[in-house]
């Protein structure tokens, strides 16, 4: 693959397990990204979370980790045009969205649902390959949900053609990237992206369901181990062995994952700064484990 | 006499993309030679599939897919078959540089459903099977454009394919046609979508999201002749309370654009379809989503398409 893709995908998705980590001065102005700033709001009473102290414990959480520094300096580099913000707020709803102008909302309800999610759904670590952790599913998913929202926002600032769906080209775009990582982080993105989606329960079940612009829950879930099998057949040998993808889907793989890589290659790799991509590249301690 | 749901395709095709106006502007560069496109019908082994196979040859439908295609210059030849997929299947999977296939199981389901269903107009049965089949060729093209130019394609390829199908036939299809084809194309998908069984995991999205797709771009294109196809499928899908409230909604879209807003206050958006994304999307994103395509046609592919062979009403939708 593109090794410049691959280089600038890695850092891009070091940055996205943005959980913890060193303070933002400690990491050099090669990062400086002003062209991205940042705002925590101030958490208030949501209709999605009537709890407010969940809310204010995870303002304090993702600012406490410079959640938003981090990912602003992930992001370097990218030659923006013009600003993209990156803020969080209460919403009422859970979820992270991109506004189409020129903003990313990462919601503070989403916080307390990642979770949850990760201590009903994860296991305390892996012992076989397709075991999902709580790490997984909270550093993964979180990650995940920054670069899909980061995908929606390059499709639409860089005017990006799109002959398929957006939602499910921005799941490519997370996936793509996190596909680019050491196998282990990779691994990591891919099962925290793909699971938090696994909510079979949430797939359409009356005619008026299916309108969505997004794909199922299922739909999503195999997309995105689609694309890792197509990436690399022997690390995610979990991923036919336990079904996740049907049988005959699997041969189509390898074609999915190719077709992202040139989508990628042709309408974002000119746009990042490859000076800059090599510096964030170069700097391998963004990632830590520390999880409260 | 009956006619054949796919009988008309072929007059059809003959007229979508074949022209003989002057070109518009020059070129700054210039175009691959056309490259015709080659075909086969296989003969059935079943019987059953004859028919079929009886009206595909004698209408000769892919020579009118090839100036149909006329204007389009790709690299490599467009190899087209007909054939008996067999075992149960409708149809194949695309694969690079492999013959695009069209499976008689799948035009066999089509009059199936289409005879199943309760659609008693004459004109709509002709408008579903024939633009069923019509989309399900330029599906297959819109497959193969994306392989042969090597297009950036984010999203699912067989959604990208369906949205470049559907944009090539609302916009380059013929003038009288194109409409009720695109329309029919949407209520065999609702028929369709009934009928099957949904398995998310799979490579191609369920009918019934295609259908949702489909609606969403003939809500944006603004054809008054899917406004009249709407109250076909409504019926099919919908609980009759439901159908009455969505037909006054896609009457509102008729309505001069200032008179829509005070005209939608008088639908109940709480309950059945409006209570749903429904309203949301078509409302809201469908446009949106009309307008990716054509930005992404017009930055990738309309530098494929010699002008110099398109109608005047194909050109002026582009």
């Amino acid at each position: 693959m593109n090794l410049i893709a691959r280089t600038f995908a890695f850092a891009f998705c070091v940055v996205i397990a943005m959980t913890v980590g060193k303070p933002a001065a400690a990491q050099g102005v090669a990062f400086q990204n002003p062209n991205v700033p940042f705002e925590y709001r101030k958490a208030t009473v949501s209709k999605a979370e009537p709890d407010l102290k969940k809310l204010e414990d995870a303002q304090a959480w993702l600012e406490e980790r410079q959640f938003l520094q981090r990912f602003a300096q992930f992001i370097s580099p990218v030659k923006f045009d013009k600003p993209l913000l990156l803020k969080t707020q209460t919403c009422d709803v859970v979820n992270a969205y991109y506004d189409y102008k020129s903003t990313i909302t990462f919601c503070y309800e989403i916080l307390p649902f990642f979770q949850s999610a990760a201590v009903k759904y994860g296991k305390p670590a892996a012992t076989a390959p397709g075991d999902i952790t709580t790490e997984d599913i909270l550093i993964g998913g979180m990650g995940f949900t920054m670069l899909h929202e980061l995908g929606h926002a390059v499709f639409d600032l860089f005017n990006v053609p799109l002959f398929g769906r957006n939602e499910d080209g921005a799941d490519q775009v997370a996936a793509y990237v996190a596909l680019q990582l050491s196998p282990e982080l990779a691994l990591k993105m891919v099962k925290g992206g793909a699971v938090f989606l696994r909510r079979a329960q949430e797939d359409p079940k009356a005619f008026v369901d299916y309108v969505d612009n997004h794909g199922s829950s299922s739909q999503r879930f195999a997309n995105i181990f689609c694309m890792a099998y197509g990436f690399d057949k022997a690390g995610y040998a979990f991923v036919a062995e336990q079904g996740l993808v049907p049988p005959e889907r699997l041969g189509n793989c390898a074609a999915e994952y190719k077709q992202a890589e040139n989508a990628f290659a042709k309408t974002l790799l000119p746009r990042l700064d490859k000076t800059k991509m090599a510096a964030v590249r170069a700097k391998t301690n963004w990632f830590s484990r520390d999880f409260k | 006499m009956r006619r054949s749901p796919c009988g008309s395709i072929f007059l059809a095709f003959a007229t979508l993309f074949a022209g003989t106006l002057p070109s518009l502007a020059q070129r700054s560069r210039p175009l691959p030679p056309r490259v015709e496109i080659e075909y086969v019908y296989e003969k059935p082994s079943d019987r059953w599939l004859m028919p079929i196979y009886d009206r595909l040859t004698d209408k000769d439908v892919f020579a009118q897919l090839d100036k149909y295609l006329s204007p389009l210059r790709l690299p490599r030849k467009i190899s087209l078959r007909t054939k008996q997929c067999g075992e149960g299947r409708i149809k194949q999977n695309y694969k690079s540089g492999a013959d695009l296939v069209l499976c008689y199981e799948y035009m066999a389901r089509v009059e199936n459903l289409i005879r199943e269903s309760k659609i008693t107009s004459p004109i709509l049965r002709e408008a579903m099977g024939t633009g069923t089949v019509a989309h399900a060729l330029l599906r297959l093209v819109a497959l193969d454009i994306f392989d042969q130019l090597q297009l950036p394609v984010w999203g699912r390829a067989e959604d990208a394919a369906d949205r470049l199908a559907s944009f090539l036939m609302l916009r380059l299809g013929p003038p009288d046609k194109a409409e009720e084809w695109y329309g029919g194309a949407g209520v065999y998908f609702a028929v369709s979508g009934k009928a099957e069984r949904v398995n998310f995991t799979e490579l191609t999205s369920p009918d019934f999201q295609r259908f949702f797709n489909h609606l969403c771009f003939a809500k944006s294109a603004g054809d008054d002749k899917y406004f009249e196809l709407a109250s076909a499928w409504t019926p099919v899908v919908m609980k009759p309370e439901e159908t009455v409230e969505l037909r006054k909604f896609f009457d509102i879209g008729k309505l001069p654009s200032e008179q829509q807003g005070p005209a939608l206050k008088s639908l109940n958006l709480d309950q059945g379809v409006f209570a749903s994304f429904f309203f949301k999307r078509i409302a809201g994103y469908c446009s949106k989503e009309y307008g990716e395509v054509e930005r992404a046609f017009r930055q990738e592919l309309l530098p494929y398409i010699d002008r110099s062979v398109l109608t005047a009403a194909q050109r002026s939708k582009l």
